[in-house]
């Protein structure tokens, strides 16, 4: 029993070092100057998307780089670093890496992961962009701390699905 | 724990949450960054003890935070001067909706620790993850003070580290767009095994008072 109880506290142990050693590392990388044309790109593929989506569904938006605009009445909300879902795909990923299983289902977590934040923060982006139409003070509210939490509790969640999973195929585990 | 009942467990966390920050942007905001300040003077002072200046003061009628971070440095290529300057101190002002993000992390730690079973023990062990959160809240606003003062001290030479700057600017990143959001999750993971139980699916884990006995 006691053995097991240290077997269970070292895996946690090397969990969580492995868990922070693999976030510094990504948001080391994610700093890098050279690494932040790839990240306004694919802010700015974000916005084009939301762009089209919104149109397509009947509503009004232009998009120019990261900014998306509203014709109507000049509103525009940009997506700077940190209203992408990177850092939380980052802590995602730091998570399922750090996690004792195969490299196929760690692969199959990270895709499953950053599509689930993905799709949240698209609804976000494209919520805020009616919210600040409407209330400014509601869409600061939304904005830097309703969704940034609401997007961290979809990121556990699906860690905790995908653990759970993982769990009911014991071939998926790697021995250590 | 069925998929019915883990659907139940995720919109009482997600409902908790809108809630919570509800009350709190709505009622609470000024009276939590008044405790926050009381709390963060606590590591300011005893860190950045400024014998002539308080390390932060508020300005009771815009309630701005005005920081003063002694650095005690010796810049030799100052923009301001041909010689050498002589920094004791940096003072910097920000505003009270720059410092309110590491508020709210009460109130999300809160909101997720009251989305499992309300007992006895689990409000002990509630008000402990209250004291770890506002522990790490007060240490990450004095992070948030110390990085500042450097990022500024570093621009005060002409040609400023880009080492530095790179480390000041990670620095930044991980103590203001990364801390405040996910340490309320990893302190209620701390504090209530039950809450990634419930996740997993898994059997209720003991508390550990409960392992000790048997």
């Amino acid at each position: 029993m006691a053995e097991g109880q240290s077997i269970s506290q070292l895996r946690n142990r090397r969990f969580l070092l492995l868990f922070v050693l693999s976030a510094v590392l990504q948001f080391a990388v994610l700093l890098t100057p050279w690494f932040h044309p790839a990240i306004e790109g694919f802010s700015s593929s974000l916005v084009w998307a939301s762009s089209v989506l919104i149109n397509t569904l009947g509503g009004n938006a232009s998009h120019q780089g990261t900014v998306l605009r509203s014709p109507t009445n000049g509103f525009a909300v940009e997506m700077r670093d940190g209203c992408n879902g990177v850092n939380v795909i980052i802590l995602l990923w730091s998570a399922v890496l750090a996690f004792p299983v195969s490299i196929l289902w760690k692969s199959v977590g990270m895709l499953a992961g950053a599509v689930a934040i993905q799709g949240l923060n698209f609804l976000r982006f494209i919520s805020l962009f009616y919210l600040g139409q409407y209330s400014l003070s509601c869409f600061e509210f939304a904005h830097l701390y309703l969704w940034e939490t609401l997007i961290l509790l979809d990121a556990i969640i699906v860690f905790g699905i995908w653990v759970r999973r993982a769990s009911k195929c014991p071939s998926t585990y790697v021995r250590k | 724990m069925s998929e019915s009942s883990l659907g139940y467990f995720v919109f009482r966390a997600a409902g908790l949450q809108i809630v919570l920050l509800g009350i709190w942007w709505t009622t609470l905001y000024r009276p939590s960054i008044a405790l926050l300040r009381l709390t963060a003077e606590v590591p300011l002072s005893l860190l950045l003890g400024n014998p002539l200046k308080g390390a932060l003061e508020v300005d009771s009628s815009s309630g701005d935070w005005n920081f003063s971070v002694p650095v005690n440095a010796v810049v030799k290529d100052s923009t301001y001067s041909d010689g050498a300057v002589q920094v004791e101190a940096i003072d910097f002002t920000a505003p009270a909706e720059n410092v309110a993000p590491f508020a709210i992390g009460w109130f999300v730690y809160l909101g997720l620790a009251l989305s499992v079973l309300i007992t006895r023990d689990s409000l002990r062990r509630t008000l402990k993850g209250l004291l770890l959160q506002t522990a790490i809240s007060a240490l990450a606003v004095f992070i948030y003070a110390e990085i500042n003062a450097r990022g500024t001290l570093a621009h005060i030479h002409r040609v400023p580290d880009p080492l530095s700057l790179w480390l000041l600017k990670f620095g930044y990143h991980i103590d203001y767009l990364v801390i405040p959001y996910v340490t309320p999750f990893l302190v209620v993971l701390w504090t209530h095994p039950q809450w990634w139980a419930k996740l997993i699916g898994s059997p209720q884990i003991a508390s550990p008072s409960h392992k000790s006995s048997r």
